[in-house]
């Protein structure tokens, strides 16, 4: 006898999961209890209070503005329920040794739409990388970016079925080379640009995507986050969490609920059929039409469902995942002032830009990024310091909300760093590490904003890997934001394997998985969480709000 | 694209340690099959990689063979047909340049200055980069080209491949198990045999670190237990029984100085003696009468195609550098965009890097369509 019951009950609250459970309430018209393991819903969208008086975005930052397009149709109170965004004119830079620096401005309506000022700036190192930037643009315009969404918000087909990505590399208009398809990210982009600011000047944000510089087929995923996720890139007003305060109440108001520190055992699994939960303290919830996983693989197939009762190919496919790539050192900073770039006397908009990349990146030497990956895979912290550093720009106080910092900063600023995966050190040597790292940011940073020193520096907070691993179980063991890597074998419909990239479980009914781990790609976005709605609802004949609609 | 073949397109973005653990569920398959893939220069660790690696399974492997009387009469027998044929090859001969006129290859220099003049093409057999650089010359040709040629990837297939004379076979513990091991003409172990494929992730990783292996993964080459008797392959020193091929991946030529690889020669041989007995018990230096290093410094130096890194492969055999890519989309069919009457083959082309066939004949193919010359494949599927 269950002590409770809902038609579908949700294994985590995280964002995937909150996208999902508003579907089902809203167009299922289902009744939905979700059980979180940690004291918040959300997960990676998430803004916490590390210190008093210091709110960090903690695993997530800045945003694209395609996330959440059909939720933002099928659910317009989402923004007014706080799920906005806000831009900065620079989207994402470098600034380089020789003080000049190369930027991408955001596509967005007042800024650059055509991309022709982002060209322009090209241009002063090479018009013909400036000419195939415009050309790259057109094409991701008119056939990369479309079929990239569609690709994405479409639950995952049989391979053997093209889907929207495989058509667009068999559509001759594109333009897409099939030797890109093989590429690593350095051969792709010293192929396509002759200039060294322009082919380095893209490259550290593609980092920060978990895309690797030496792997091949790697390009390909490159070459769209710099067309299809930089020009877009915006935050959340409010700070990340705004999103999921947006998402439950929406869930809420259609009568779902979320319970945190409620750790799930088991799913109940009778005859082949999902049936329940039962938590750790024992109670068992009765799950009339389905349960929902938002858990990453490795839980769903050793602990939830357990080895035995699934194919062993799969459960060999799930236990050899890749996941230790994508590790980071994330601080967040309170500076009683701006950093003043050197290099904004190269190009005075580097003051509005998001995201500067400085360090390795500025050499100038795109095989520093391959060093660096060879360095992370061989377990040795990079001998060199490659930084992503965001802020919202020179007006960032006035224009959002975002910057909690201590009384007397002004500036609340991210840095990134990829490093070494969390069980590579002990807890010891992380400590350590910690404070050495904050150390060679203020120096490093001090090399291009001579302004920035420890005097400027109000207060930090350290985010690592072995910080990310305890933040969620979905993150562990290696502290991976992305679950499971954005390598090609786990992207779109092998993702996390191809037998449950479509949000099923193969030989269990009424059991549904969703998460980062899941198709097309890791990311904040709202993808996952929807392509199981729509796995769900051609199952149980739940309302499709698509209908009439590409995606 | 034949659903028949049974290849699921998820193999293809695959690297090799997924496919096989995909595959295969007991650790010794998994594991056994993946040394030899390193042994055509396929890393372990690089989607796109596991395809090669399953084909050179397949494909490779079950056909493996050795030359008789040793590699060169290959060699030999190919430059009788041509010297048959009226053909002539000059050695110590070092070519300065292709000499182009208008847009045309019309001949060559030689380094000591003389000219020889070609009535219908010129051939090259270096690598892109000699091509590109040197003999032909960057400002005559597209700079997309010029500059995919510079990054192609080349440090990765780099071996230590030491020749040994044996007073005796070895014998393997594991012929208990199977007495045919005794026959096998490649046999590997070290690294591979602690029955971990994780093994070779992390080998990779230390390569392309820059750091020298810190486990031995060995593959040593002999002709089985007749060898003797039943070929002529073997040429040693008097009383010497078996000849013996010991291959190690290990770093480029150009991470070590000279002095540094003269010690790691010397270190690499006790370690090869030191490993073997662990699994053949009778192999000790009592029975070695000697040995010949070969290392990707002397590799290198061998030839200057395999230079900078002592790259046997010329390039490395990575998913973009294989097939039509090879070495990239424009040179891979033999013609060099802008030249006429000039062609070029060698290891660097399509398909990929091995002792085979394949880019001598296709070259000829695509200059006999250029010139009208004979057609031998007409009636056949190649």
């Amino acid at each position: 006898m269950a002590d409770k019951s809902y038609d579908v009950v949700i294994v985590g609250a995280g964002n995937k999961a909150l996208v999902t459970a508003m579907y089902l309430t809203k167009y299922g018209g289902l009744s939905v209890g979700m059980f979180e393991e940690r004291h918040e819903i959300g997960s990676g969208w998430s803004s916490e209070e590390p210190s008093p008086g210091f709110v960090g975005n903690t695993c997530s930052n800045n945003h694209q503005s395609w996330y959440h397009i059909p939720v933002y149709w099928d659910f317009p109170e989402f923004a007014d329920y706080g799920a906005r965004y806000a831009y900065t004119r620079g989207s994402v830079g470098t600034a380089f040794d020789d003080d000049t620096c190369f930027l991408q401005f955001v596509s967005l309506p007042d800024v650059d739409p055509t991309q022709e000022r982002t060209a322009e700036l090209i241009a002063r190192f090479s018009k013909k990388d400036a000419e195939t930037y415009l050309w790259l643009w057109d094409k991701s315009v008119n056939y990369w970016f479309p079929s990239t969404m569609e690709w994405s918000f479409t639950p995952a087909r049989p391979l053997n079925e093209p889907d929207a990505m495989d058509r667009l590399f068999m559509n001759p208009d594109a333009g897409i080379s099939p030797h890109w398809l093989f590429m690593n990210p350095v051969q792709l982009f010293t192929t396509l640009f002759e200039d060294p600011h322009v082919q380095v000047g893209f490259f550290r944000v593609l980092q920060s995507y978990g895309i690797a510089a030496d792997e091949p087929a790697a390009g390909w995923p490159a070459l769209l986050t710099m067309l299809a996720w930089v020009p877009f890139q915006c935050y959340v007003v409010g700070g990340t969490h705004s999103l999921t305060h947006g998402a439950y109440r929406v869930i809420y108001e259609n009568g779902g609920q979320a319970f945190t520190n409620c750790k799930t055992e088991k799913i109940l699994i009778e005859n082949g059929k999902a049936k329940g939960i039962r938590l750790a303290d024992g109670t068992e919830i009765e799950a009339k039409l389905g349960v929902v996983t938002g858990v990453d693989p490795y839980q769903l197939v050793f602990d939830l469902v357990g080895p035995e009762k699934l194919d062993s190919t799969l459960v060999r496919q799930v236990k050899h995942l890749s996941r230790d790539w994508i590790s980071i050192n994330w601080y967040s900073w309170a500076f009683t002032e701006r950093p003043k770039w050197k290099c904004e006397a190269f190009e005075p908009e580097a003051a509005h830009c998001m995201g500067l990349t400085l360090g390795a990146s500025s050499h100038l030497d795109i095989n520093a990024y391959i060093k660096e990956s060879a360095e992370r895979r061989a377990g040795i912290w990079p001998s060199e310091t490659n930084i992503y550093i965001c802020y919202m720009g020179v007006t960032d106080l006035d224009d959002s909300d975002q910057c909690m910092g201590p009384p007397g900063t002004n500036f609340k600023i991210l840095t990134e760093q990829f490093v070494l995966p969390a069980w590579r050190l002990s807890d010891e040597e992380w400590k350590v590490k910690e404070k050495q790292h904050a150390d060679d940011i203020v120096k490093l940073v001090n090399k291009f904003a001579p302004n920035v020193t420890w005097d400027t520096v109000a207060g930090y907070v350290p985010v690592t890997p072995y910080f990310t691993k305890r933040f969620a179980r979905n993150y562990a063991p290696a502290g991976n934001w992305a679950v499971i890597d954005n390598t090609p074998a786990q992207m779109g419909k092998f993702r996390p394997i191809p037998d449950l990239a479509g949000n099923r479980v193969p030989g269990i009914e009424k059991l549904y998985c969703t998460g980062s781990a899941w198709h097309p790609f890791a990311l904040a976005h709202s993808a996952q969480g929807y392509n199981c709605y729509k796995a769900m609802a051609e199952d149980l004949g739940l309302k499709k709000t698509w209908e009439g609609r590409i995606f | 694209m034949d659903p028949e073949s049974g290849i699921n397109p998820h193999w293809l973005l695959m690297n090799p340690v997924q496919l096989f653990t995909s595959l295969f569920e007991d650790p010794h398959v998994q594991v056994g099959f993946f040394r030899v893939i390193q042994s055509w220069g396929i890393a372990a660790d690089e989607p796109g990689a596991g395809w090669p690696a399953l084909v050179s399974q397949m494909a490779w492997t079950p056909y493996h063979v050795y030359v008789m009387g040793g590699t060169h009469s290959l060699t030999h027998a190919a430059y009788r047909v041509i010297y048959e044929n009226g053909g002539k090859a000059f050695t110590s001969s070092k070519v300065d340049k292709v000499l182009i006129e208008n847009g045309k290859a019309k001949g060559i220099r030689l380094a000591d200055g003389t000219e020889i003049k070609a009535k219908v093409a010129v051939i090259t057999c270096v690598d892109p980069y000699q091509l590109v650089f040197d003999l032909v010359g960057p400002e005559k040709i597209d700079s997309t080209i010029v500059r995919k040629v510079k990054h192609l990837a080349r440090d990765w297939i780099n071996i230590n491949w030491f020749s040994w004379a044996w007073t005796e076979r070895p014998k393997w513990k594991c012929e208990e198990f199977e007495p045919w091991a005794k026959y096998c003409a490649w046999m590997c172990f070290g690294g591979t045999s602690g029955l971990d494929v994780e093994a070779f992730t992390k080998e990779s990783a230390q390569r392309r670190a820059g750091i020298w292996p810190t486990e031995m993964n060995l593959a040593v080459s002999y002709m089985g237990v007749n060898e003797v008797e039943g070929f002529d392959q073997c040429m040693a020193p008097p009383e010497v029984g078996f000849k013996i091929l010991t291959e190690q991946f290990v770093l480029p030529a150009f991470r070590l100085s000279d002095a540094e690889w003269k010690e790691r020669e010397r270190i690499h041989a006790e370690e090869v003696i030191d490993l073997t007995n662990r699994f053949a018990p009778n192999v000790n230096w009592d029975i070695v009468a000697g040995y010949v290093p070969v290392t990707p410094n002397f590799t290198a130096r061998f030839a200057r195609n395999f230079a900078p890194a002592g790259n046997w492969a010329v390039i490395d055999n990575t998913p973009s550098q294989i097939g039509k890519f090879r070495p990239i989309p424009d040179l891979a069919r033999h013609r060099i965009p802008g030249i006429d009457s000039l062609y070029c083959t060698g290891t660097a082309w399509h398909p990929f890097a091995i002792a085979n066939c394949a880019q001598g004949y296709n070259c000829y193919k695509v200059m006999s369509e250029d010139l009208g010359l004979k057609q031998t494949w007409e009636g056949r599927p190649f």
